[in-house]
């Protein structure tokens, strides 16, 4: 029973293209529902929309390798699972890049803009380093040392000698008020725009 | 009200981007974030515009990192947006250029010079002089900040409003907070013990710096450096005659705490931020629970416009959080925000804070 028998090939094949075919329903179905916030969510992790969505291609394909796939349910638990770990993989092999692309030499290999970003506009950057000055210091130092850096609220709260509910507080403010101020300056844009 | 939603949505996105970069990130989490961005086309957009912001942030070049001066001389806690902190400390620059102008009091003039008459020519003038020079009355108007160094190396920080009596004696050296608020930095002098009486209280210092701030009846003792004694001095005044006059207490406060004495009773000292205590010096007040009450109280000591407290049960009510001394016309608006209150500007000037009529947060029934 264990050794393949003359024709048991042939019916396995058949079986497996069965399944392949459901399975790879299952995973566009997954596709059309997570795939948005799947990328979402590599990108909070990854901090880079292209590699956000390498690792989710990637996860796919892993996805599709399953020889023993399982329910929806189960599908899209083991999605994110999984792209969560190529994705610290990913990052951990990153960090000698990240160094390198830090130095004044490589400045023209800075990623290009997310759709997001474009949207933004150019001036997205000039407005945020404006208002990236316009925060306390303390609250800078920890929304910089979380956004730039990478260091979670636990770390920033014993470098800066302040408690983990304070650095998230700065962080948070820090959030609202960049956010508030790029709104602000584009909704200036589109009137100056209609105007102008 | 679109503003605030917004606001709020772009908080709870800042809130799930955290918690999704955060290293021990459960199925059941990411569900419950996949469930929130799809209860709402704001909550998705809320989610990516803080990613763009990222980006962003990523673009700058010449990242604006914080000196460690300014570190150190910050007080923003993260409590209030930091639009509202910045407004609060322009109008304090611009203020205390103006008017609210630190008044460094010439070593209490004669005195000191007396003083150093005295040390230099003790055959001629005795030991009697100092006591007579030695007791002066500090006081300040509304809106002014004065500093005073005392003969003994003493340094007084009063507030607006306030009134200090000082009487350095041989024995001791006692001052007397009538109201208001003050900060005491103490001289070192072991032989000569450091006494500040605050109506029903006295404070005992060694070699240490504190304020006290006596606001309605209460009183409130914070610590900077070293410690202090907290006697109970005077039997509480009890309203109806009925509760039996408990025995002199004394409590022990120790640097970065804070200690209440409300109704003439006793509270156990409470952490406070050191850079907290006396934040008033630089045009800010820092509460932790405080009655509105002594917040108007305080308020009151720096602008001439009249607070009214309608009723007790809202001058009851707690505030915590920092209020910048020149911005209290902002605060006043951001009042009713925060508390079951209606701010309302009268005719003549005066401000009146009263229980808010409709749409309280307790459902009628």
């Amino acid at each position: 029973m264990t050794s393949p028998s003359g024709n048991a090939p042939q019916d396995e094949t058949k079986a497996v293209e069965a399944r392949d075919s459901s399975h790879a329903r299952m995973i566009a179905e997954l596709f059309r529902e997570h795939n948005e916030s799947l990328i979402r969510f590599l990108t909070a992790r990854m901090r880079s929309r292209q590699e956000a969505n390498e690792v989710a291609q990637e996860a796919y394909v892993r996805l599709l390798d399953l020889h023993q796939p399982g329910a929806v349910s189960f599908l899209r638990a083991f999605l994110f699972k999984t792209a969560a770990n190529l994705a610290v993989d990913r990052m951990r092999s990153r960090g000698r890049r990240e160094r390198l692309r830090e130095s004044v030499l490589f400045e023209e290999f800075r990623d290009t803009p997310s759709p997001e970003r474009a949207a933004v506009g150019t001036q997205g950057v000039e407005i945020v380093e404006r208002l990236l000055h316009e925060l306390p210091p303390k609250c800078r130092l920890a929304f910089l040392l979380n956004r730039v850096q990478g260091l979670d609220p636990g770390e920033i709260a014993l470098q800066m000698g302040v408690s983990e509910r304070t650095v998230r507080h700065y962080i948070l403010q820090a959030f609202s008020h960049c956010r508030a101020g790029l709104d602000a300056a584009e909704s200036e844009k589109v009137r100056g725009d209609r105007h102008g | 009200m679109g503003t605030s939603k917004r606001e709020l949505a772009t908080t709870q996105a800042a809130k799930w981007l955290l918690e999704l970069e955060g290293r021990d990130l459960s199925e059941e989490r990411i569900a419950a974030w996949q469930r929130w961005l799809s209860e709402s086309v704001q909550h998705r957009q809320a989610f990516d515009r803080l990613q763009a912001l990222q980006e962003c942030i990523e673009g700058v070049r010449n990242l604006p990192w914080p000196s460690e001066e300014a570190l150190a001389s910050d007080v923003y806690d993260g409590s209030i947006p930091v639009s509202q902190f910045a407004r609060g400390l322009e109008c304090m620059r611009r203020d205390s250029q103006r008017h609210r102008r630190l008044v460094w009091t010439a070593a209490f003039a004669t005195a000191a010079a007396a003083a150093v008459a005295a040390v230099s020519l003790p055959g001629v003038f005795g030991m009697g002089l100092p006591g007579i020079f030695h007791r002066t009355v500090l006081d300040t108007g509304v809106g002014e900040l004065r500093r005073v160094q005392l003969t003994d190396g003493s340094t007084v920080t009063i507030d607006g409003d306030s009134r200090v009596t000082v009487d350095l004696g041989k024995a001791q050296r006692e001052l007397t907070l009538e109201h208001g608020e003050a900060f005491f930095e103490v001289g070192k002098d072991p032989r000569r013990p450091f006494i500040v009486h605050a109506g029903p209280t006295a404070i005992r210092a060694v070699g240490t710096a504190f304020n006290v701030r006596r606001a309605g009846g209460d009183v409130t003792v914070a610590v900077a450096e070293g410690a202090v004694e907290v006697e109970r001095s005077h039997p509480p005044t009890v309203p109806n005659g009925s509760q039996e006059l408990a025995a002199p207490l004394t409590e022990r406060v120790s640097a970065g705490h804070q200690l209440r004495l409300i109704s003439a009773q006793l509270d156990a000292p409470v952490p406070l931020a050191i850079e907290a205590v006396a934040a008033w010096r630089e045009g800010r007040r820092q509460y932790i629970g405080e009655p509105l009450v002594n917040v108007v109280a305080d308020l009151s000591r720096y602008s001439k416009r009249k607070i009214v407290i309608e009723d007790r049960q809202t001058g009851e009510l707690t505030i915590s959080g920092a209020v910048f001394e020149n911005n209290i016309d902002q605060w006043l608006k951001s009042l009713a925000a925060a508390l079951p209150v209606e701010v309302r500007d009268e005719s003549d000037g005066t401000v009146t804070i009263g229980a808010r009529s409709h749409g309280t947060a307790v459902p009628n029934k």
